[in-house]
């Protein structure tokens, strides 16, 4: 075989199997290679008296602790509305932030998997950025490019920055003026294409749900040219899109997001003409808080918050989606995590500490087959029970 | 069509808020999609205009490198101040990414061989990860069987400890994973004339093209800053 071919051999070998990749994960984070070890979930002390905490949970189960809570990390403050992180492009750390404080923790995940250590913690994010309300920890070689949900006085306008691994500031990217809110952001480096979504700012979302403005909510949906990191469109869909998924496939010009205070999905698609396409394209539940996506390119799975239920949608035709199965695992399901092979999802049920209403919080467990979604009766870690009271999981990563 | 107005009687329903006036009504904000003017696909770097902020973000200083080249010469990286480096981190046994790093950068290297900009304006500097295997020789007849130019080419190795520091530097690491080979980061630097890292490519998504244009991008800055630029200053 000539060299060259062997060689091309040898570069196909190293695109991830598209049926075994972790979806929702930034394409420049190294996928694990093995069945996960640990769930790490990001935990809100319910009562805000105690510290927030990063607790480790054991899910090899081969295991004897197999579903129990082995390890928590003491994050030094509380009262931080400990919400969303993601690994750094070689899954050595993962960055780590809270909605009220904006306060953003690196935490080491390498030097012992099952003992997460805080390596910084960065007190200055809005001051260096201009932004608060640090959101999706989005991964780039060797750096993290971060959403904001507001400007750093809790209001408008949202926008993006820019850090290296271990911290350091490098940009702010402006949002477009006609799209002022952020959310979650998605790239697709193979169309070198980016999108990014709205919710509202901390002037809202700190209040009581009875008490925020629901004219201060975006619907915008910006799509960018990645590499330039410039805004190239202003699209509108459902009101507060939430969650960014492109389709896992490379040829794939769409993707979907969740409109939380629209219960919709939405599709964006490209057009021959380079512009995208905003449709709705199903209605779900109440409150669809989080928009999960199954490794094959098949399936949405849906957290409807306000109907405490999942829903499991078969995207094969993009624009006909179909509901394919059901599960209520807890009250107020909200954040999923899907491994890399698709089969297990772990579920947790805080959303927001002025949105929660469930008052009991566990990590439960589906288990995902050719039949639909079922809820594992005996993985089910109460977070209700710790020594600083009760907790509120929210986003989960497996290591 | 569920709304807002329905979310809201859903989650009153559930007992998670209450209105004593009722359900707050929708905000009058429209649906359909409003998508703008055809945009082009491609990058839009603008070279014209010395006010727009360059696309390539200034990520930080490119870390000292003075190691051992395959000639076993000794190498520093700031020789090549004036002219963008591409720094990649390879080990010659590796047979996971690394083959492919090396075998996509061949394919810079002729795509700005072609552009006319190889040697005179770009060179590339692959470090070894393994340098207690990665000598001289060794990396020598590495780069012979990529058709590596070396005259523009740089493969460094040195004392472990001199390299494990220049890993470390760059923020990246070697060492055993699971199966007992080097496990590594996949990044590959663009550091620009005056020593800045301006971009870090992952494997899976670096195209000659791509490369070409930042390599481009940079020297038109570059030149519009200082005009056109000179032979690179020898330190």
């Amino acid at each position: 075989m000539p060299a060259t071919r062997l060689l091309w051999f040898l570069l196909l070998g190293l695109v991830p199997t598209l049926a075994s990749a972790e979806t929702c994960l930034s394409p420049y984070v190294k996928r694990l290679d093995r069945p996960e070890s640990y769930l790490y979930v990001f935990c809100v002390d319910a009562d805000a008296q105690d510290n927030d905490f990063i607790a480790v949970i054991d899910v090899n189960p081969d295991s004897a602790r197999y579903g129990t809570l082995i390890q928590t990390l003491d994050l030094g403050s509380k009262g931080n509305e400990t919400h969303h992180w993601g690994f750094t492009d070689d899954r050595t750390r993962i960055w780590a932030g809270g909605l009220l404080s904006s306060r953003v923790w690196i935490i080491d995940v390498a030097t012992d998997p099952a003992k997460p250590r805080i390596e910084a913690v960065l007190d200055d994010i809005p001051q260096k950025t201009g932004l608060s309300g640090p959101h999706t920890y989005y991964a780039l070689p060797g750096r993290m490019l971060i959403s904001f949900l507001g400007a750093a006085d809790g209001g408008l306008p949202a926008g993006l920055a820019e850090f290296t691994n271990d911290g350091k500031f490098i940009r702010r990217i402006e949002n477009p003026k006609n799209a002022p809110y952020g959310y979650d952001l998605a790239i697709k480096p193979g169309l070198n294409r980016m999108v990014s979504s709205s919710f509202t700012p901390k002037r809202n979302y700190r209040k009581p749900l009875a008490q925020m403005d629901l004219k201060d909510f975006g619907s915008e949906m910006v799509v960018w040219d990645f590499k330039a990191r410039k805004p190239l469109q202003v699209g509108k869909a459902g009101l507060a899109p939430l969650e960014v998924r492109w389709s896992l496939k490379p040829e794939n010009d769409y993707g979907f997001t969740n409109c939380a205070l629209d219960n919709s999905i939405w599709r964006f698609r490209g057009q021959p003409d380079g512009t995208y396409e905003f449709k709705k394209v199903a209605q779900t539940g109440a409150l669809p808080a989080d928009l999960r996506q199954s490794p094959d390119d098949r399936y949405l799975f849906v957290s409807c918050f306000g109907d405490n239920l999942i829903q499991q949608w078969d995207v094969s035709d993009p624009d006909q989606l179909k509901l394919f199965s059901t599960v209520s695992p807890m009250v107020q399901p909200n954040m999923m995590h899907l491994t890399g092979d698709g089969k297990r999802m772990y579920v947790t049920n805080s959303l927001l500490s002025t949105l929660d209403h469930a008052g009991r919080f566990y990590v439960r467990l589906v288990h995902v087959g050719p039949d639909g979604m079922k809820v594992d009766p005996f993985f089910n870690v109460d977070l209700n029970k710790l020594p600083t009271g009760p907790a509120r999981g929210h986003d989960m990563l497996v290591n | 069509m569920r709304t807002i107005a329905s979310w809201f009687a859903a989650l009153a329903f559930t007992g998670l808020v209450s209105y004593p006036g009722g359900v707050p009504g929708m905000p009058a904000l429209s649906r359909s999609a409003e998508p703008e003017a055809p945009k082009e696909r491609a990058p839009r770097v603008d070279k014209t205009s010395s006010a727009s902020p360059s696309p390539l973000a200034d990520i930080g200083p490119a870390p000292t490198v003075e190691l051992t080249d395959a000639q076993g010469k000794p190498f520093a990286l700031a020789k090549l101040r004036g002219k963008v480096v591409i720094v990649s981190f390879v080990f010659t046994t590796c047979g996971g990414s690394c083959p492919a790093t090396t075998f996509s950068l061949t394919r810079v290297q002729r795509a700005l061989q072609a552009a006319g900009l190889w040697s005179k304006r770009v060179e590339f500097v692959s470090i070894s990860l393994d340098p207690s295997r990665d000598t001289p020789e060794v990396l020598t007849a590495y780069a012979r069987n990529y058709r590596a130019d070396l005259a523009a080419w740089h493969f460094l190795t040195g004392p472990p400890d001199r390299v494990s520091q220049v890993i470390a530097a760059w923020g990246m690491w070697a060492r055993p994973g699971p199966s007992g080979t080097l496990d590594h980061p996949s990044r590959i630097f663009l550091v620009d004339p005056s020593g800045r890292q301006r971009e870090i490519y992952n494997l899976e998504f670096l195209k000659p093209a791509l490369v070409l244009q930042d390599v481009q991008s940079i020297l038109a800055e570059t030149e519009a800053e200082s005009g056109p630029a000179n032979e690179p200053t020898v330190r």
